[in-house]
Parts: C-alpha cells; structure tokens; sequence
C-alpha cells in the first residue's frame, strides 16, 4: 500500500502540475460542458496531438477547482483512460487522480460541492473496475458519510470496484441504513459481488 | 272595411308562408316561412338552422343558407361526399379513379360497423366503411358544411392508391393516434400524411429490451428515400464502416432517426431543409438484434399525426418530483426541499417557469401546469441514464411533457436527459419525457436550469443540436435548419453546451410549432 502512494506520488508529480483553465482550448471546454452527453474517449483524443496528452489534460482540469461543472465532467471521463483487459487500471494516471480527488473530500468541510466532487470522484473509481481491496478500504469508510447522496454513490461505486473484500462493510452498513434509497443500492451490489473475486 | 281587408291580407300572407314566418322550436310547419328567420322546418317541424350537416341527421346536407337539404342520391350512384347519399346509404371509395385520376365513391348501403370516429383496422371495421388514419371517417366535399364542427374535411392518401388522396372529416385540431399492426419482426408499414398536417410519427416498441427497434428505410410519398439505416460498425467493417461514417450517414439522411433498444421514434419532418409532403409515406419497420441484423421479437407500431392548423399553440407541463429530501442543493428556498407543493408556490419556480416561457414565447404558450410526488420509487431517486426508462414509463401524461425532477444522474455531470424526439401523444411509454438532474443546482442556478430544461424539452419536440461537438472535424453534423446561424451557434438554444444561449430561428420556432404534444 505504502509503495503504492509513493508510486502514484511520483507519478502524479511527472505530469503536468495544476493550471487554471485560461489555457483550456473552447473545444475542450464545450466538450467538458454538454448538457446531456459525456464527451466520449474518441472526441477528447481528437481535441489533443496525443492521447497521451489528453490524459494529462484531463488530469489537470480534474484537479483544477477554477470551473466547477467542467471539474466534474473531467472527473468522470478519466475512467476511460483505464487500460483495457487483461490489464488492470491499477497505478495508471486515472486511478491515482481519483484517489487523490476521494482523499481531498476526506479533508474537506463537506460543502454541497465538495459532496458532489466526491460524488463524481468515486462513481469514477468504481467505473475503473479494479477489484483492488485497496480501493474498497479508501471507499468503506465512506459508507458513514452524512450525505445520503454520497452512501448511495459509495455503494454503487464498491459494487462496480468489484471485490469481495467489500460486502463485509456493505453488510454492516445495511443493518443500520435509515434511507431506503441507500439500502436498495446496498442490496443490490451486496447481490452482484457473490460474482467478485 | 279597409281593416277587414287588411287583416285579410295579413291571413293570406301568413298562409302562404311568405318570409318572416313566426314559429318557435317545436312549432308545426308546413314550411320554412312558417319558423322564425333563425329556424327552418324539419320534418313537419321548426328547429333551428344547422350549422353543419350532422345537424340535420342522416340523408341530409347542411347549406350554405344553414337549412338542411334532402341527399337526392341512390344506392351506386356516384358521390363525393356522406351527406349526398340517401338515409340508409353511405358514400364509399370503390378503389377506382376516373379519368383525372380521382378516387371514385358511390353511394352503397351502410355497414354493420362502428360510427365515425372510432377506431378501426380496415374499412369493414366501418358503419361507412371508410377507415383512414386509424379511425373511422366519412367522405366530405373540402369548404362545405359537410363535417361536424368539430372537423375539418382533409385530403388524406388512400392506401390502395398510396398517390391518390381523398377528402375525409377528421378533427379540426390536435392530434390523432393509432396503432398500426405488424405481424412479424420486420415489415414495410404505410404512414398517411395528410394534406396541412403538421408532422406525423411512428412509436415503435419491443417487449424485450435486449433488441433494437426502428426504421430500416423511409421513402417519400413521390418515392424519394429520405432514410436509410446507418451502417454499423460491428457488422459491416469490410464496407468501411467505423464510427465516424456511421455518424455521416445519421446526419446525412434527410430523416433523422436511429433505432433504439426497447423503443425509438421515427418522426416526420426533422427540419426545415425537407419539408413533409402530403400522402403516403412508406416505412420500412423492423427489430433487431444489437448488431442490427434483424431481430425476432414482433414491433408495436404507434402513429400519431398533428393536424393542428395555423394558431396559437398550448403546451402543458406535468412536473414529477422524485423524493429530493437532504439533497445537499435541492433547498428551493431557505430549508424548504423541492416537492411539488413547494414547487407550485415558490416565486424561485414561477421565475423558472417564466423564463421558459419566454425562451418558447414565437412557438407556443406554456399553459396548464402539474405537480406531482413519485416518493415511493426509491430505486429512481437517482439513476443511470442508461435506466432512465424505468422513470419515464411513470409519465402519465399523454398532451404535454413530463417532466422528472430526480436527485441525480450517472453518469456525474449529465444535467438532463431525454429522448430525441420523444414520443410526442403517447403516454406510459420508455420514452415518456426528459428528466432534470438536481445535482446541476450545485454549480448552476436556477436560470440556466431553465435554459436546460428548455433544451431538452425542444429535442423531445424534435429539434436537434444546432451544431455537434465535432463539427469542425465533420462539417456536416449538425440539424437541417434553413436559417441557423452557424457563425455563433453558441447563441441558439440548441447549442449542445450549457454555456449557450436561448435563441431560436424562424424555422426552428416552426417545427417546435409541428410538435404533436402541443394543444
């Protein structure tokens, strides 16, 4: 795990560092902005000379705080980044920057936006589909949070992460959940992670 | 004696039944003089002028004077209209035309079917044995009284003869919906456009949501093919078929659509570039499996077309909220969660509403609003967009737009979603109305919810993104507006961007205006 956190700090510390978003091209900014679409792997490599630099594109704006919505598409779109099978999205540029983005909530004063960062952060780390025991130890605790949106965004995510190391917390928190919009979510990757490794 | 005279004269006038005769409602008559100006007599008997032929019962016709007149015709002969046959008789196409290629009618004896108006599969469903856009109608003579006053005689195609077209009473406004039976996965179905009609479409439906249902191909009634189904990629990679030109044929077809999984819509026109032509449109309908060879479970086919005339148009609105407690944005005031009582009296909402309203204010005017709770649908609180259609089936309403209040959509950062176009008439459906995320009132106030809002309620009526995303790569990929300005398409309300504005062109006001869920 320690390795681990050194490994990603190192890497996260080659990409290029935060920016503000004035050198974001209109393209990126119309494609980070859509109403009703999220913008596809294909249409934001097509906005860079690489995909390489797309990614690390990505990465910053998903750490830049300028422009909130344009943040949260960010986010959400790194999980397309993921190496595909059999390789694992483990210790990649994606993963890490969303473990950061989940840490960073843990530390902040939970503002509406905060949640919804956090949201975003951890509805993405469940879409790189690691089946780390790692990610299910940042994301558990996190079943405890206050915001009712954020529990069913955690329970979702632990579902999709994929690892039977997450239906003990699952369990837990299910004999205590209040809200039945949680418990339903709850239920239902308790259900689908008898299929996990 | 010269009063003896007078009154003598009087006596002969009245008995002669000159003009100006006195008889009330229900007076005996021996003929119109006997009635008062405004009536007329009827079988032996003042009643008031008609004002359309059904006034005056079966075997009459209504002038234009309002006095009903005896059908003089019998049975085989020829007629154009209903009220020219006799009592007993029905004028009835024969399926030949004449010399100037019209459509021949003769009077023939009524059937045992059902009365105008209602529905029917066939002409034998028919007591006049004329069934057209899926219901019953009768033959009428264009600018005569021969119609209720609620219809207006409309040249509507014939489908023996899917170039000829006949005159038949429909509804003078809003829209008329029908099925239209398939009886296997994939067959060629007619879709009639009648004449002034404003737009028509097909909801074509599945049971199994694993398959893909829509149109292979659309040709126009002058047999033109406004549509062909866009290549596939996964099936068709030795043709050259990959994403990007499967998106070209989607944005190059003059009739935008595109199957979907459960369920899509084919609707006609997509914009201003090709306008609908009146008569009959031949639709290739089909299932298919998620390669798009075709599938095999059998469509359900629904049509419906607008017939509305020139004049104002009504839109309602039926707002849905989700249970929306604790959502860390959803305060609509100080404390207060979004709900639909909260909604219906928060000057927050009005103010939303109202700049709805005056972003549609050349299409239509937004009318009757609903509110309603859904607090027993947890699984719906928040969604996937790819389940959106598990909500959208709660869209009750029929006339109008649902409208779902949800407290977030995955994935993060999709502000609100809907089908493109929706199925406009038809309620219940997978596609039954657009949903808004409230998660967007964490980074966005309550104004540019109203201009999305405002977007995706105008794709559901059928326009599309003014430009793509990746309209610089494909100079193509944008609507088939006639009058859009491409130098600044971030200034039009369909700009897919949340950073556009509200504006609408002439022509993208009109096909709004076409909508079948407007009043």
């Amino acid at each position: 795990m320690k390795r681990g956190v050194i490994a990603c700090a190192v890497l996260l510390c080659a990409l290029p560092a935060q920016g503000d978003l004035t050198t974001i091209s209109p393209a990126v900014l119309d494609a980070l902005t859509q109403i009703d679409t999220a913008p596809s792997k294909t249409t934001l490599n097509s906005m860079f000379p690489t995909q390489d630099a797309a990614l690390a594109n990505l990465r910053m704006i998903a750490l830049d705080h300028t422009n909130f919505g344009v943040q949260l598409r960010a986010i959400r779109a790194l999980p397309a980044y993921c190496p595909t099978l059999p390789l694992t999205c483990n210790a990649t540029v994606p993963h890490d920057t969303l473990l950061v983005l989940v840490d960073e909530y843990k530390r902040s004063p939970r503002s509406p936006q905060d949640i919804l960062r956090a949201r975003a952060a951890i509805e993405a780390l469940g879409a790189t589909h690691t089946s780390l025991p790692s990610d299910v130890s940042v994301l558990s605790p996190l079943l405890a949070d206050p915001s009712r949106d954020l529990r069913a965004t955690v329970a979702h995510a632990l579902r999709n992460v994929c690892s039977a190391e997450a239906i003990e917390p699952l369990r837990a928190r299910f004999q205590i959940e209040p809200i039945e919009q949680v418990r339903r979510v709850i239920n239902a990757a308790l259900r689908d992670l008898r299929q996990c490794p | 004696m010269l009063r003896c005279l007078f009154t003598l004269v009087i006596a002969v006038v009245a008995g002669a039944g000159c003009p100006g005769g006195n008889g009330r409602v229900g007076d005996a008559c021996g003929g119109n003089d006997d009635c008062a100006d405004v009536l007329q007599c009827l079988n032996r008997s003042c009643v008031a002028r008609c004002k359309q032929a059904p006034d005056c019962g079966d075997g009459y016709s209504c002038d234009a004077r309002g006095l009903c007149q005896p059908a003089l015709l019998e049975q085989s002969d020829g007629c154009h209209s209903e009220v020219e046959c006799g009592p007993g008789l029905t004028c009835q196409l024969t399926g030949a035309t004449d010399g100037a290629k019209q459509l021949v009618a003769k009077c023939n004896l009524e059937g045992p079917g059902h009365p105008a108006g209602f529905e029917c599969k066939d002409d034998q469903d028919c007591h006049a044995g004329t069934c057209a856009l899926g219901h019953c109608v009768n033959l009428c003579r264009p600018e005569t009284r021969d119609c209720a006053e609620s219809e207006r005689c409309i040249p509507v195609p014939y489908p023996a003869l899917p170039n000829a077209m006949f005159p038949a009473c429909l509804p003078a406004g809003g829209a008329i919906t029908w099925s239209i039976p398939m009886n296997s996965p994939a067959a060629e179905i007619l879709l009639p456009f009648p004449d002034g009609a404003r737009s028509a479409q097909l909801v074509m439906s599945v049971d199994d949501p694993t398959q893909k249902v829509g149109a292979k191909s659309v040709l126009s009634p002058s047999g033109e093919r406004l549509y062909r189904l866009p290549c596939t990629p996964s099936t068709m990679p030795d043709a050259g078929c990959n994403a990007e030109t499967s998106q070209d044929d989607y944005f190059r077809n003059p009739i935008r659509h595109r199957p979907g999984f459960g369920q899509s819509v084919l609707l006609i026109p997509s914009g201003s570039v090709t306008p609908p032509q009146p008569g009959m449109y031949r639709v290739d309908v089909s299932s298919f499996r998620p390669t798009d060879t075709t599938g095999s479970t059998i469509p359900q086919v629904t049509a419906v077309v607008q017939l509305n005339p020139d004049k104002r148009m009504y839109l309602d609105l039926h707002f849905f909220f989700l249970d929306l407690t604790d959502h860390p944005c959803g305060g609509i005031m100080d404390d207060v969660t979004l709900s639909a009582s909260t909604a219906e009296n928060s000057p927050v909402f009005k103010n939303y509403l109202a700049a709805m309203r005056t972003m549609f204010f050349r299409s239509f005017i937004i009318d009757t609003i609903t509110y309603d709770d859904i607090l027993k649908e947890p699984d719906l609180d928040s969604l996937d967009v790819a389940n959106v259609g598990a909500l959208l089936r709660l869209g009750k309403f029929a006339n109008g737009i649902n409208v779902f209040f949800v407290r977030s959509l995955s994935p993060i950062g999709i502000q609100a979603f809907g089908p493109n176009p929706g199925p406009a008439g038809v309620a219940g459906t997978r596609q039954s109305g657009i949903v808004i995320s409230l998660d967007t009132l964490c980074y966005r106030d309550w104004p540019v919810l109203a201009r999305i809002t405002a977007h995706e309620m105008a794709r559901y009526m059928g326009l599309y993104h003014n430009v793509e995303l990746e309209v610089g790569q494909h100079p193509t990929w944008h609507d088939q507006i006639t009058d859009n300005d491409f130098d600044d398409p971030r200034k039009n309300l369909m700009f897919f961007s949340e950073s556009g504005e509200t504006g609408l062109s002439r022509a993208q006001s009109d096909l709004l205006m076409r909508s079948a869920v407007l009043r």
